[in-house]
Parts: structure tokens; sequence; C-alpha cells
């Protein structure tokens, strides 16, 4: 275990946190995140990292200029505060999702104790370095009493202790993590948000995509919700389902494919080395096995595509990420909602209008699905996530009548 | 020709034209063996679209990843005729690969074995020092990779004397009786790639033993990896035993749990050889194109010995290069290569913890 902040402690039991809120979106909250903006945009060594980069323009006091208007529109005969000590728990290896957390429960002024895997990781080191040096500066004194981050691994008795002080615990992990964590009390009185493994996947209208005359637009994006970490976050795209008639299918998978092909040759995906294409091939030969299955050879490593029968064939289904495509064609969009479970989250849709979308969704009214995005923007993060206002969830609110 | 006849012929004698006419039809063979006897192999063969037996050469058959075996239980044979399961511990999760081993399978190891190993021993059985510990034999049933590799090497002792204990630490006493009785004719040695480093030439540094192995031949295996990291080369490792023990005669040889007894033993010049029951191929590891000689890539081994699983071809996580085929100065014919060690292992990234990410097999 490592205690990151307060740096001046070295046992936990010292640890002795502000439990009083700020008011949400008080002036020095705003300086704060956006000095870690500069911190960041200013070094070079961050320029690498597109997902830290983005973290960073996130941060801009622009943009939470627009969340703090954003959420006074939400609250605006309301009166909401910060619930208090909020317990993050981030999962190993997405470098970004704890500043996120974090920061967004900051800015309606809650305290906050982070756990961060104690696992080395580059960006996570990048990250938090950035952020100690702007919080230790003398202006943020203050704030330093409102903030805990420990790295350390999975020991139950540091996740007891920290979730007995918390009034809010929120989890980010893989569904066993989930559970586990949440075997671990909280205060009587504390809540608790959960986002536990979740599957996305991309809707493409055919009629639209055999129009399109600029492929290196499209697959620019599509490349950004397919391959970035790997395709293994879960807003990553890991199906393509095909809307439309037979024919008109038949003829966009191939081009859309083949286009796939030519844009990786001029973009390939640094990320991807023989491990992980080799876990592929697991991926897939496990899959031939456990169910019946076509594997098409598309001739680049980088592209692996499965056709399988419906959505509800997906589910379970183990990814290894790397470039691996489920393949599905329905007839209508309304077919896709007949299998949408708890576990669906993102959909990437490309040639849909958001009334089309609205009304499949007030006709279905689906179990899962959290958002409808654009491809290319599945994976930025937004402060509704899962189905919560995470601004909101942060925020217990004062009747008053 | 069956595959007994070329059990009578040296292991290195075939150059490559006759060599492929003889590994091809058997590899095709088995291929169609074990599409006919597996239901895991057919689905992934079938899925590909690969159900083809008239291969005319090594790099059309299926590379299957290793590590399926620590995924499944894929058996050719029925389940009675299983007289032995293998199993190999592996590095990259707790799960183990399982071998299993039918009667003529396991024969065939044997007598693969035995003809490479004779041409390196000689035919008489030579006294027998083992540099590991009785008791990693406690379950006869199931066989580590260790100790699957002591008793397959055994066949070429007698007077097997293992120098550690339970605990590892070398018995002096047992060495030097050993020694006193066999040390001045040609005896072998045998042990794990790093434990006779650590266990037996450590430990005689630290204790400042007086040791004679000159007329010893030490066959060794298991990998580099822990050496590697200590900076202990090939080279190194050599020059040292020669150094203390003026020990000069050492193989190290390449070799798998899922390829027990086709192995690829390291001539006088360091290359790794294939025999005749085997062959090599080094793929670039991400296209998986076969490449030509002198490259680095991911060694794809194929084997005409598994008759009980469907072991053939199979495409490990090592790291190598061959470096050509029957022209190797030491004489011997087929091709020669070395091993540089493991494909790097990949981070697991995304919103799933490390936990979850094991194969989750569907319903």
């Amino acid at each position: 275990m490592k205690i990151v902040a307060p740096n001046n402690i070295t046992n936990l039991n010292e640890l002795d946190i502000e439990q009083s809120v700020y008011e949400p979106f008080a002036s020095i909250l705003i300086e704060f995140i956006d000095d870690v903006s500069k911190n960041i945009l200013r070094d070079n060594a961050f320029k690498e990292f597109p997902e830290l980069l983005a973290l960073a323009f996130w941060m801009r006091k622009a943009h939470i200029k627009k969340l703090k208007n954003y959420f006074l529109d939400k609250s605006h005969d309301k009166f909401l505060l910060g619930k208090g000590i909020v317990f993050h728990l981030a999962p190993s290896n997405v470098d970004t999702i704890f500043v996120y957390s974090w920061f967004i429960s900051l800015l309606v002024g809650n305290s906050n104790i982070i756990r961060i895997s104690d696992k080395e990781n580059t960006q996570t080191d990048m990250l938090l370095n950035s952020i100690m040096a702007v919080l230790n500066l003398n202006k943020y004194k203050k704030l330093r009493k409102r903030v805990a981050i420990i790295r350390y691994g999975h020991e139950d008795k540091i996740t007891k202790l920290l979730s007995s002080i918390c009034d809010c615990r929120v989890i980010w992990g893989g569904d066993t993590t989930v559970q586990h964590i949440r075997s671990i009390p909280i205060k009587p009185s504390a809540t608790e948000l959960i986002f536990p493994d979740k599957f996305s996947f991309s809707i493409i209208k055919a009629s639209e995509f055999i129009e399109l005359s600029n492929f290196d637009k499209f697959f620019e994006n599509f490349y950004k919700d397919a391959y970035s970490f790997n395709q293994m976050a879960c807003s990553s795209i890991k199906l393509v389902a095909w809307v439309g008639e037979e024919n008109i299918i038949q003829e966009s998978k191939i081009l859309f494919w083949n286009n796939l092909n030519s844009y990786l040759n001029k973009r390939i995906p640094e990320d991807i080395q023989g491990a992980e294409i080799i876990n592929k091939l697991i991926a897939e030969a496990s899959l031939a096995i456990t169910n019946n299955i076509c594997i098409k050879n598309h001739k680049n490593p980088y592209i692996n595509v499965i056709e399988l029968e419906s959505l509800e064939c997906a589910d379970g289904l183990y990814h290894s990420g790397a470039g691996l495509f489920y393949e599905i064609e329905v007839g209508d969009l309304n077919e896709i909602y007949k299998f949408i479970t708890r576990k669906h989250q993102t959909i990437a849709q490309f040639g849909f209008s958001k009334d089309e979308l609205k009304d499949s969704i007030k006709l279905n009214m689906p179990n899962g699905i959290d958002r409808i995005v654009p491809v290319g923007q599945a994976l930025d993060f937004s402060n509704i996530w899962d189905g919560n206002d995470l601004l909101l969830s942060f925020c217990r609110e004062i009747d008053i009548k | 020709m069956k595959i007994e006849d070329y059990l009578d012929i040296s292991p290195y004698s075939l150059s490559k034209k006759d060599k492929k006419e003889f590994l091809i039809p058997q590899l095709n063979k088995l291929n169609k063996v074990h599409y006919e006897g597996s239901m895991e192999y057919k689905s992934i063969l079938d899925s590909y679209n690969q159900n083809i037996f008239n291969n005319d050469d090594y790099d059309s058959f299926y590379p299957m990843p290793v590590r399926l075996f620590k995924e499944f239980d894929i058996k050719t044979c029925k389940s009675e005729e299983v007289i032995k399961v293998l199993t190999s511990s592996g590095t990259t999760s707790q799960k183990v690969s399982k071998i299993f081993l039918n009667k003529e399978t396991s024969r065939l190891q044997t007598n693969a074995l035995v003809k490479i190993m004779q041409t390196y021993l000689g035919k008489e059985r030579l006294p027998m020092l083992i540099i590991d510990s009785k008791s990693i034999f406690k379950d006869r049933k199931q066989f580590s990779a260790r100790g699957a590799g002591i008793l397959g090497l055994s066949n070429f002792g007698r007077d097997h004397t293992y120098v550690l204990d339970e605990h590892m630490t070398l018995d002096e006493g047992l060495l030097k009786d050993f020694l006193n009785k066999h040390g001045n004719k040609k005896f072998l040695i045998f042990g794990f790639t790093f434990m006779v480093r650590e266990y037996l030439y450590e430990e005689a540094i630290n204790r400042k033993l007086k040791i004679d192995l000159s007329n010893g031949i030490l066959i060794h295996s298991g990998g580099w990896k822990k050496l590697i990291d200590k900076a202990v080369t090939n080279e190194v490792y050599k020059s040292d035993l020669n150094k203390i023990f003026s020990l000069k005669n050492i193989h190290d040889f390449y070799g798998m749990v899922e390829q027990v007894g086709s192995i690829f033993v390291e001539c006088e010049y360091s290359f790794l050889h294939a025999p005749i029951f085997s062959d090599i191929l080094a793929r670039d590891p991400i296209t998986h194109e076969v490449l030509q000689f002198g490259h680095k890539g991911l060694l794809q081994v194929l084997s005409i010995l598994p008759r009980s699983y469907p072991g053939h071809s199979l495409l490990t996580e090592d790291i190598g290069t061959i470096y050509g085929e029957d022209d190797c100065q030491c004489g011997r014919k087929g091709k020669y290569f070395k091993v540089h060690g493991r494909l790097p292992k990949s981070e697991v990234r995304g919103c799933s913890d490390t936990h979850a990410s094991e194969v989750q097999k569907s319903k």
C-alpha cells in the first residue's frame, strides 16, 4: 500500500479527511481543475496519449463552466449539496477513470478518497504526478484536506476501513470485482454507485453507408471507437449490427471491411502486439469450440470478423480485443431491441436520425442501453454514465417547502 | 514408409526434400485422425474452413495456439485409452495444460527420444546424476512437466542419483559418492537449466566445493527466463560450468509438454536442431506470415508423434530465429535455430478489471 495523498501520513489510521462540503462549483474547485489541465497540456510527455489529452481538455475552464451551467440548469430551484466523503474504486489499467470520477465529485463540493491499483502504469503515474504538483501549490492547501489517494492491490482490510468512513462509494470494475467489493459494508446512510462490465456495439444503416463518399472520415471515427484501449473498454465497439435490406447489407459489408482494411494499412494500431494477436486467435478458437461459428479471413491481422445469428449470441462470449468483431444483420432497427439486456451500454450509430432512434426507444422500451452516440464518440466521457448523472448522484437534495 | 521405419535411421539424416516427403503425408494423416477424433479440433478447423487433408507444405497446417490445451480438455483417443496425463503449469495463468497420452503416443515419444538422445549419449545406459529432488514424484498419475522430463531422460541412465533434497539443497555426500564411483568414466547429468545454475553451480561456489564433472554430459532444459534476468546467457552458462567443474559437454534442449519426445537438442555450435520427427517455422508475430531464415519470429512446431491429441501443429508463444536447414557446421541435417525467450506479455486494458479477464466459456 502506498499513500500518495495526503503526503504527510504513512498510516491510514492517521487519515483525517474533511467531511464538510464546498458549495458546488466553488471557484477554487474550478481553478484547481483548470490548473491541472494547464499543467498536463504544457507537458510534452502527454502528447503521445490521446486519452490523457482528451481528459485535459475536459478539465479546461471553458468546459467546466459548461458543466456548471448544466448543473445550475438541472438544479435551478432545488438545493443540492455534496454528499460528504466519496470513495472511488478505480479499475486497474484504465488510466483516466479515476480522475473523471474524482473531479466530478469534487466539483459538486465533496471530499474524495481514491483507490488506484498498485500495478505500475505509466499513464497513471504521469497523471498522478501532474495532479499532485498542482495540489501541493500553496493556494490549494485547503483542498489537500479533502483528498486521499491510496494505491493498493485487492486488500479487503483497506477497502473495509475506507468504506466505513465514506458517504458514497463508487465502484468501477469487472463484475467479479464489483460483486466482491459490494460485500464489504458501508455506513447505513451511505449510497453506492456501480459501474460493472458492459458491452457496446455499433449499428449501421446499410442504405446510408453505401452512399458514403468519404470513407476516411468514417473510419477515423470508427477506429477511435473500436481500437482505443485495445478494444477492451466497456464502450468499445465489439459488434457491428447491419440494418437494412439483405442485398444492400451484403454490398455494404464488402465496402466496409475492405475500406477498414485500407484505413488500417495507413494507420496501424500500435497497441496491438504479438501477445494480443495470440489472445485473439485463442478467443476465436474457443468460440469455434463452444459455438457454431464461421471465421472469415480478412488477411489483416487487426481485423477478425465472426458472423453471429443474433445479438443474443454475443451474450457472454469471451472477447479478447485487438480487432475482433462480431457481425449481425437485421432487417429493421426494432429487431435489435429484442435481445438488449442491462449489460448493453453504448450504441455507436451511423445513418440514423435522432427522431428515428428516439421513436425506436419509445416503441421498444429496452431493458438496457445507456447511451446512443454517433460513431466516433463511443469513448467520449460524459457526466451521464451508465444511466446515472454523476453530478447529481454525488449530491443530496435538501427539500425546502 | 511407416513412422516405425524412420526410427531405425539417424534422426538428423534426412535432407530437406526427403524429410518433407516423409513428414507431410504423416502430418496430413494426423490432421485427419484428429479432425475425425476430436470434436474440439473439428470445430476449429471447420470454423476456419481449414478442413483440408492434402496440404503440401508445413505452413498450410493450422497452427493451434498451445494455450488452448489449458482452456479445454482436447483429446483424440477414448477416455479409457488414456494411460497418462501430462500437465504443465503456465506462467500466464494458474491454469495447466492437460495432455492426454494413449499407449501409442507414449511409445512413440519414448522411441523418438531414445533415437535423438542416443546420438549424443551413445547406446549404452550411463550412470545418471539428476539435479533435482525425488520428492516431485508424489503423484504417479499426474505428471508435471518437470517430472515427465526427468522420467523421459531416466531411460538413458542407470544408478539414478537425485542430489537435491526436498528443500532443493545440495547433498554433498551423495554427489561425492556418485563421483567416486562413476566420475572417471562417461556419465550423464540431467537437470533444469536454472536449477543446475542455482542449486549446483552457485551452491558449489558458496560452499567452495571442488567438483570434477569433466567426464559428464549435461543435458538441460526448461527455459532461460530466470537466467536472462540475471544476465546469464547460454555462453556465460557454459563457460562458467566449464570453469568451475571442467564440464565441457553441455546440451540445452527445447521441448514442451505438448510435444514430448520430438525435442530439439543443442549441437556443439549452440544451435537447436529439428529431428526427422518434427519441423519448425518462424512466423511474424503480428501477421503470422512465415519468415525467411535469419528473422526473429513466433515459433510454430510440427511433430508426427501426437496421436492421442491434436498437438501435431502448434503455435508456441516463444520467439526464435531459424538460421538455416541442412547446413549447420555440426553436420546434422534439418533446420537449426535458437530460442530467444517468450513473447512479451500483453497488458490487460479496459474497464473490466484484470480479475475478470480469464476466458469465460459461454453457455
